[in-house]
């Protein structure tokens, strides 16, 4: 109700009337604007979408082409002996079990320029399982001081062993990927051992802030989870780069992690790894068979875009296409039907 | 209510002892040891919560619900660690917000509830008080049952009381009970007889009243005082000693009286049914959808259950990624049963958790809007459109049949007198006849004494401005004196002329009805404090202890003002009159009571005295004074028409009945009758004595065929009296064709023996203990028989403004009106073409009969004749599709059936072929039916039809229909509260209906389709994303997006801009759709939500999520984290659904961009915040940085970019395409109204600052092309012509003749073009 404002009569009366108030928002008539999605209206949308996307695809094209990369799948690699590392490591690992040297020649056909990462890819192995997921405590890994009691129940059965908690809990801490290469190259007159970097390969955030270690004294109550050899403090603690990488689980069950960069400080691979062949030393220790997994190596250089991916620069093509083909088709529609 | 029941079964068996309070030595009435603590009070409550049960009380009632119970159920199973997708807490999110907003919605409405009881219970009044031995200003919930209430005029009544004494000098109190039982009409009420008050006043009433228990009836009440210890010492009470609640005091300076029943043991609150609850058509669509969204649901989590089942067979032994592998529960078909529940809660979305709380939001803003507009407003009353009914705002748009009133709804229901026929001799009176000196008095008359003033302030019209006085009558009532009337029967006229029965005749009209004439103010000498001022009227209530004061209206009016006395009814306020004095108007404005208070002021200052009606004073002056109630509008016109001619009722008591004669100036009758209307004599008498002969005549007025058939014999044996009756007959029949109402009038004298043998009978009937209506109805029939044949009045009940292009305009809607009336067929039909419910075009099938087998008879002859005529349109259909027009013209048809044949219709055997019937009528007019008849054929429609009714009336004959329709619309017009009680929506005219229907209805109907098929399509699309993952996460109920954006999205992200636009958003705008009825069509075919809708938009939702899914999946490829994909998923998902919703947004208005920008800003915001923090219990997610650093990345708005264009590109294109080439009514419509705006825009550009003109082109060209089908393209275009704002002049029945039905009624069609 309007207030009563002092005044005429006449104002003291209408402030008692019901009607209703003359305003444009009350009485829907606010100023709209209302398009209509007809062949012509529509027409220049889709030339304009066509005309937009189909460069922008080209860029994307190209861009995904020029990153250069070398994949090789070392799961069936052999020992010296000849026979198979996945059969000499056995089915797990359990810290104390068989390790297993495998050596791969790889051949770079072309130089890799630029930063060059090293990635570890991973098939069938499904990290995005909800039990395994969930299996970590986020707030032990923030460097929290927590009672082997209260660690998250998620993290079971790798929680505690014994009467000691397990630092750090869960099945994903657990199932830490544990191959190590050496990477050697053989270009030239004699081999260069080709420096990895293990650092700067996680987010700046998680390393930064989401991982932190605990003051010292609080690893006494702690030990590792049973796969590991060693506790995790022996390993920089959940400050270990490798482990803030595995920890920030896949999206899907085919992945790659980063596994190191490649120190360009070095005068031969400054300008990046150049072509020729290569050696790479595994220490072969992490079983896939039991699951039909795989497990590759991959080299690779990148872009602005990431790795090589030819699909967004494909997909933006074909709707570019398709919109301005659905352009002319709607253009003699309009012709036709428009009037 | 059912403790009271059991409280006072407990105190007594089946009577009530109500104590005065005064008597009692206990003073509380709350102390158990008071013998009338066990009543209940005064204070009503209709709250459903207070503070402290609100919580339990409202969470038990909205886990009533079945869509609450499953998403609680959905949280619980959450809480099982086995099954367990999200955060216990986090899950239970959307619940508990769902729960809230509900509460908040019904703690709104109860608070509501509660200002409105707590404005009723502080009410004031005066009560005795006990301690201070004198009335004293009280609340109306301090009383309680035993005490005594004062009431002045005009007061409203706050408890049932008994009444024990009043100002009159009878005993009597009138009281209006319209907002009882929506009758206008005042009734009397008689003091309890036989107690002495002397000089003590009230608190000589010492007795106890025994009476019935409270109960609901209206009409009955029964009790006695015990006066001593004498078992015969009784005095009797019936229901003529009782004042309901909700009454008003009339025409009676005070009253006191006795509460026996008070709050809610009320007769009126325990009348008061709670609203029924109604499911509009469009939600049960929508409760079927959700049906098929449990199906999709099953089968999603069965096909993921079996899924993870054969997933976990693959593997066996230890598996690093599978915790737990080695524990018994890994065991596939165990886990795939859990996994079941688990993606019960993954996929909980797809029932949409928001749908029923949003629906509801929806609607009451829509109602809201609809409230607000002005074109539904009706300045003359003050009154908007009011919205009853919250949930069938849907509805209005998918009207099919629409079942209206006729008198007050059709038409004013404000009575003219037309003309009169007496004695066989016609007496026409011509219209358009003004006399201006005139005109000003009689406003007056019309605004302060007619309660129908309200709807008149727009017509001003009193009957001197269309009532040429006719010279003969007006000759012949010139020497109208006591002594020329009464006496002897009625014989042929001598001399040709008939000036007895004119004199007669006008006698009667002004003395036989119940119309009260009130000439001055009524005043009580008590304040509202209960002083009592000594005036040197007639005062029969003396207190000693009060000191004297002169009575003084103005020192009395700021005392009572200041005590916020009850508000008086609106009617009151509404017959100010603008342009006061400025002393008046700074009274007016200090407080309700004033506005009375001066506006009768007003009319005394303007004629000078306030009592005038002395004898001898000229005529004018005393009708100035003269205030009219009447009963019905028709006694009010009769009287009226005779004070004109002279013959001026001036004053009713019980027992008599002044009247100004012309010649002879005041003259008392007394009365010793009145046999009061009712619905089976229809007719009423009046018996007066002759004061100078002493006869005793009997004048009886009523329907035609209730006088005629109640003749004397010798009007069927003498030839000469014979004719008379044939020719007033006659006469009668061409009244009913002119569309008037038509009145019979009758007397008879009577032999004072004669008198008092039937007085002896009558006594006794009225005392009889068994069948005392039976009896007296007899005895009262008995005394109306062989009546002297006085003449015919012909009144008519002008149509409202507008019905004519509203009833066409519905037609043209494809809405099949159907009247039903209980006017006489003559009428309605005249009716019916006057308001364009029939027309030329029409064949019409009358159907009268007078037995079952006649009916059926009839019904299938029609029947058979309408097949056989239908084969021949089809025929020349197909052979000359050109001029099927015209072929199929002719076979419209038009019912009308009488109440007698429909009563035999409506039997179980002829229902079915009855229906057909009307099915195939374009309108139906049902005359001469009950209310209960009404009732029936409505309910008829709905229930074997299955087809949407609105029903619209205005008094109590039609709540039988309005609350058997889907939509009742009560009509707040003359005929009181009832209709409006029990409608959803009540509006002031009937032309209001159009706008209502087409444009609001309309708009409700396609805003919450497009609403809800929107809602489906959101929770579709969100949890088709989710299962996709599945087959990636080897359905092991893992999602890839945060738990807190899925919770979230449906109650915060995208929830407001689907809402939004079910309030704002206009697919056509309201003077499209006013100027093309045909547009509403779409809404009863069901064209906007059809039984399809779902399933094409499941269809979308899935290919968009293909989309959403498979590009992130091919684009993100190997080395993307979880949280990362989710996170971009997420983004799209919301995009994506605001885009699809801009996409189907008619209309664009700046509160839509707005929540549509800051849906998604929202959202994105939400995320960077929320991820700028480092928190663990969103677990296992804990976003620290995660959206910071995902949309740092080119790739993710590349991949939004291209997901979101493919993922609506198909829709679009079908969209654009449909557009082109095959549009709807809607599109065409749309691009028309596009077409034309760009015109007008032109023109107003080219013309330069000329004032917008809608242009005659495009509205024809638009009319042409967007009516639905080729044949009804010639009937729109040739009378778009109608739809024009053009101001129709009233119609008039002005021609003598009656027009031809079938043939050509031109002339009257051609005066709407």
């Amino acid at each position: 109700m309007a207030t009563r404002t002092p005044g005429t009569p006449a104002e003291g009366e209408k402030s008692t009337s019901r009607r209703p108030k003359d305003t444009k928002f009350k009485q829907q008539k606010l100023p709209a604007w209302q398009p209509i999605l007809t062949a012509g209206t529509v027409l220049p949308a889709f030339f304009a979408i066509g005309v937009a996307f189909i460069p922008l695809g080209a860029v994307l094209y190209v861009t995904s082409d020029n990153v250069l990369e070398y994949k090789y799948d070392y799961t069936k690699c052999t020992n010296s002996a000849g026979e198979l590392c996945a059969d000499v490591i056995g089915n797990y690992t359990n810290g104390t079990s068989n390790s297993c040297s495998c050596s791969i020649s790889i051949e770079l056909q072309t130089d890799f320029k630029g930063t060059v990462y090293m990635y570890y890819g991973l098939t069938n192995f499904y990290q995005n399982h909800r039990r395994y997921v969930r299996s970590r405590d986020d707030a032990q890994l923030h460097g929290e001081t927590i009672s082997v009691s209260n660690l998250n129940s998620d993290c079971e059965p790798y929680k505690t062993s014994g009467d000691k908690g397990i630092a750090p809990c869960g099945a994903i801490a657990n199932s830490l990927f544990n191959d190590s290469y050496q990477l050697t190259y053989n270009g030239g007159t004699n081999s260069t051992t080709v420096p990895l970097l293990f650092t700067n390969i996680a987010w700046a955030s998680d390393r930064e802030e989401k991982f932190k270690n605990p003051s010292p004294s609080a690893w006494d109550g702690l030990t590792h989870p049973p796969n590991w050899k060693y506790n995790a403090s022996d390993y920089g603690g959940y400050k270990n780069e490798s482990l803030i990488v595995w920890m920030r689980t896949a999206a899907l069950p085919t992945f790659r992690k980063l596994h190191s960069r490649i120190d360009h400080s070095v005068s031969t691979f400054k300008e990046g790894l150049p072509k020729g062949k290569y050696t790479v030393d595994i220490v072969y220790a992490y079983p896939v068979t039991s699951f039909q997994g795989t497990k590759s190596l991959i080299l690779t250089t990148t872009s602005w875009l990431g790795g090589k991916n030819p699909f967004l620069g494909i997909a933006y093509l074909v709707v570019g296409c398709v919109c301005i083909l659905l352009g002319v088709i709607f253009l003699i529609i309009h012709l036709k039907w428009g009037r | 209510m059912g403790n009271i029941c059991k409280r006072s079964n407990k105190s007594g068996p089946d009577l009530r002892k109500v104590v005065p309070n005064h008597t009692s030595p206990v003073q509380s009435t709350k102390k158990k040891s008071h013998p009338n603590w066990a009543y209940a009070s005064n204070r009503i409550t209709t709250t459903k919560y207070s503070i402290l049960t609100f919580i339990p009380k409202n969470l038990f009632e909205q886990f009533h619900r079945f869509a609450n119970l499953y998403f609680i159920f959905i949280v619980a199973l959450n809480w099982v660690p086995q099954i367990q997708a999200y955060g216990k807490e986090i899950a239970m999110v959307p619940v508990i917000f769902v729960l809230l907003v509900t509460a908040l919605k019904d703690a709104y409405e109860d608070f509501r509830r509660y200002t409105s009881d707590k404005k009723i219970n502080h009410k004031s009044c005066r009560m005795f008080s006990t301690k201070e031995g004198q009335f004293k200003h009280a609340d109306w919930k301090d009383i309680h049952p035993g005490d005594f209430i004062h009431l002045s005029c005009n007061e409203e009544v706050p408890a049932d009381i008994l009444l024990l004494r009043s100002s009159d000098s009878q005993s009597i109190c009138n009281i209006e009970t319209s907002s009882l039982d929506g009758e206008t009409n005042l009734k009397q009420r008689q003091c309890v007889q036989g107690i002495n008050y002397g000089p003590q006043g009230i608190t000589a009433f010492t007795y106890e009243v025994i009476c019935d228990l409270p109960n609901a009836e209206i009409y009955n009440f029964r009790g006695y005082i015990q006066l001593s210890q004498d078992e015969n010492d009784r005095v009797s009470l019936n229901k003529d000693n009782i004042i309901q609640r909700g009454c008003f005091i009339r025409n009676t300076d005070w009253i006191e009286g006795f509460v026996v029943y008070a709050g809610h043991e009320t007769k009126a609150l325990m009348n008061n049914k709670n609203p029924r609850s109604k499911r509009s058509k469009l939600e049960r669509f929508i409760n079927r959808d959700v049906i098929w969204c449990v199906i999709i649901l099953l089968l999603l989590c069965l096909s993921c259950a079996i899924g993870a089942a054969f997933w976990l067979g693959k593997y066996s032994g230890n598996i690093m990624f599978i915790p737990y592998e080695t524990s018994i529960q890994f065991n596939p078909l165990f886990q795939g049963f859990i996994l079941f529940f688990t993606y019960m809660i993954i996929f909980q979305a797809v029932i949409p958790l928001p749908l029923y709380v949003s629906i509801e939001i929806v609607k009451l803003l829509q109602v809201y809007f609809i409230n607000n507009d002005l074109d539904l407003y009706y300045e003359p009353t003050d009154k908007r459109i009011e919205c009853r009914a919250l949930n069938v705002t849907e509805d209005l748009g998918q009207i099919e049949y629409v079942f209206s009133d006729k008198t007050g709804t059709l038409t004013e229901n404000v009575m003219e007198f037309k003309t009169c026929t007496v004695f066989g001799q016609n007496y026409p009176h011509c219209s358009g006849f003004q006399q201006s000196s005139q005109n000003e008095e009689e406003d007056e008359i019309s605004i302060a004494g007619s309660k129908y003033s309200q709807a008149n302030v727009s017509r001003n019209s009193s009957i001197f401005e269309n009532l040429k006085l006719e010279s003969e009558l007006q000759r012949e009532l010139s020497f109208m004196t006591l002594r020329s009337i009464g006496s002897l029967d009625l014989g042929l006229p001598h001399n040709g002329s008939n000036t007895k029965q004119i004199q007669e005749f006008f006698l009667l009209m002004a003395i036989c009805n119940t119309v009260v004439v009130s000439t001055h103010i009524r005043k009580d000498n008590m304040d509202s404090e209960g002083h009592v001022r000594e005036s040197s009227s007639n005062n029969t209530l003396t207190n000693p202890r009060q000191p004297e004061k002169p009575l003084d209206i103005f020192s009395r009016l700021p005392e009572m003002q200041s005590k916020k006395l009850a508000p008086l009814p609106p009617e009151y306020r509404a017959r100010m009159i603008p342009g006061r004095s400025q002393s008046i108007t700074s009274l007016e404005s200090t407080g309700p009571i004033f506005q009375i208070a001066t506006s009768r002021l007003d009319t005394i200052s303007d004629h000078g005295s306030v009592t005038s009606t002395t004898t001898g004073s000229s005529m004018r002056s005393d009708i100035s004074n003269i205030r009219y109630e009447a009963e019905s509008p028709d006694e009010l016109a009769l009287v009226k028409a005779a004070s004109t001619y002279g013959c001026c009722l001036l004053k009713r008591t019980a027992g008599s009945v002044t009247v100004e004669l012309p010649a002879e100036g005041e003259v008392e009758l007394k009365v010793l009758q009145v046999l009061q209307f009712d619905s089976t004599r229809k007719r009423m008498s009046i018996l007066v004595r002759h004061p100078l002969n002493d006869e005793i005549i009997l004048y009886t007025k009523g329907a035609d065929s209730a006088i005629l058939s109640v003749l004397h014999k010798k009007y069927k044996l003498d030839e000469e009296l014979k004719k008379v009756v044939q020719q007033t007959e006659k006469y009668i029949t061409s009244y009913a064709i002119q569309g008037l109402r038509t009145l019979c009038m009758g007397k008879k004298t009577l032999r004072k023996e004669e008198y008092n043998l039937w007085n002896k009978g009558y006594k006794n009937a009225e005392t009889a203990m068994e069948g005392r209506e039976e009896k007296m109805l007899q005895c009262i029939c008995d005394l109306e028989k062989d009546l002297d044949l006085l003449g015919a009045t012909g009144i008519e009940d002008k149509l409202q403004d507008s019905v004519p292009e509203t009833i066409f305009n519905l037609r043209r809607a494809g809405i099949k009106v159907w009247v039903l009336t209980g006017d006489k067929q003559e009428t309605a039909i005249e009716v019916a073409h006057a308001s364009k419910l029939f027309d030329e075009s029409l064949e019409m099938i009358v159907i009268n009969t007078n037995n079952l087998e006649e009916t059926k008879d009839l019904i299938e002859h029609h029947l058979q004749g309408i097949e056989r005529d239908k084969p021949q349109a089809l025929k020349n259909q197909s052979a000359m599709p050109r001029k099927s027009a015209a072929a199929e013209k002719k076979n419209e048809y038009a019912m009308v059936i009488d109440g007698v044949s429909l009563a035999f219709a409506l039997t179980e055997t002829l229902k079915k072929n009855f229906l057909k019937l009307g099915e195939q009528c374009k309108s139906v007019i049902c005359c001469r039916v009950t209310p209960i008849q009404k009732g029936n054929v409505v309910q008829l429609v709905r229930d074997e039809l299955h087809q949407l009714t609105l029903a619209i009336g205005d008094g109590a004959n039609d709540v039988s229909m309005i609350q058997t329709a889907d939509i009742g619309i009560g009509i707040s017009g003359q005929e009181g509260m009832q209709a409006v009680m029990a409608s959803d929506f009540a509006i002031a005219r009937f032309k209001f209906l159009q706008k209502l229907l087409l444009v609001h209805g309309h708009w409700s109907y396609d805003r919450l389709a497009i609403f809800a098929i929107f809602m489906f399509y959101k929770s579709l699309v969100s949890t088709f994303v989710l299962y996709w993952f599945g087959f990636y996460s080897g359905f092991s109920g893992s999602t890839n997006i945060d738990s807190l954006y899925l919770l979230l999205q449906h109650v915060a992200f995208h929830a407001f801009p689907p809402i939004l636009n079910g309030i704002f958003d206009k697919d056509l705008s309201a003077s499209t759709l006013m100027t093309n009825p045909e547009l509403y069509k779409v809404g009863p075919a069901n064209k906007i939500y059809t039984r399809l809708s779902f399933f094409v938009i499941a269809l979308d939702s899935l290919y968009q999520s293909v989309i959403i899914h498979f590009a992130c999946y091919f684009a993100y490829d190997e080395s993307v984290g979880i949280w990362e994909y989710g996170t971009t998923m997420m983004v799209i998902l919301v995009l994506d659904i605001l885009l699809h919703l801009a996409m189907e947004t008619h209309c664009w208005i700046w509160p839509q961009w707005l929540t549509l920008a800051l849906s998604f800003l929202v959202f994105w915001l939400f995320g960077i915040i929320m991820n700028s923090f480092f928190f663990t219990w969103d677990h296992p997610v804990t976003p620290y940085w995660v959206m910071q650093n995902t949309i740092a990345k080119p790739i993710h708005s590349i991949v939004v970019v291209i997901t979101c264009v493919a993922a609506l590109l198909p829709r679009l294109v079908i969209r654009t395409i449909q557009r082109a080439v095959f549009p709807n009514v809607i599109m065409k419509a749309q691009i028309k109204e596009k077409l034309e705006n760009r015109l007008t825009e032109n023109q107003e550009l080219s013309r330069d600052n000329s004032p917008s003109s809608e242009s005659s082109t495009p509205e024809d060209t638009m009319a042409s092309t967007v009516s639905v089908t080729t044949t009804s393209t010639q009937v729109v275009s040739s009378q778009v012509s109608v739809n024009k704002p053009v101001i129709v002049p009233p119609i008039r029945f002005s021609h003598g003749t009656p027009r031809r039905r079938n043939g050509s009624n031109r002339d009257s069609a051609e005066s709407y073009t």
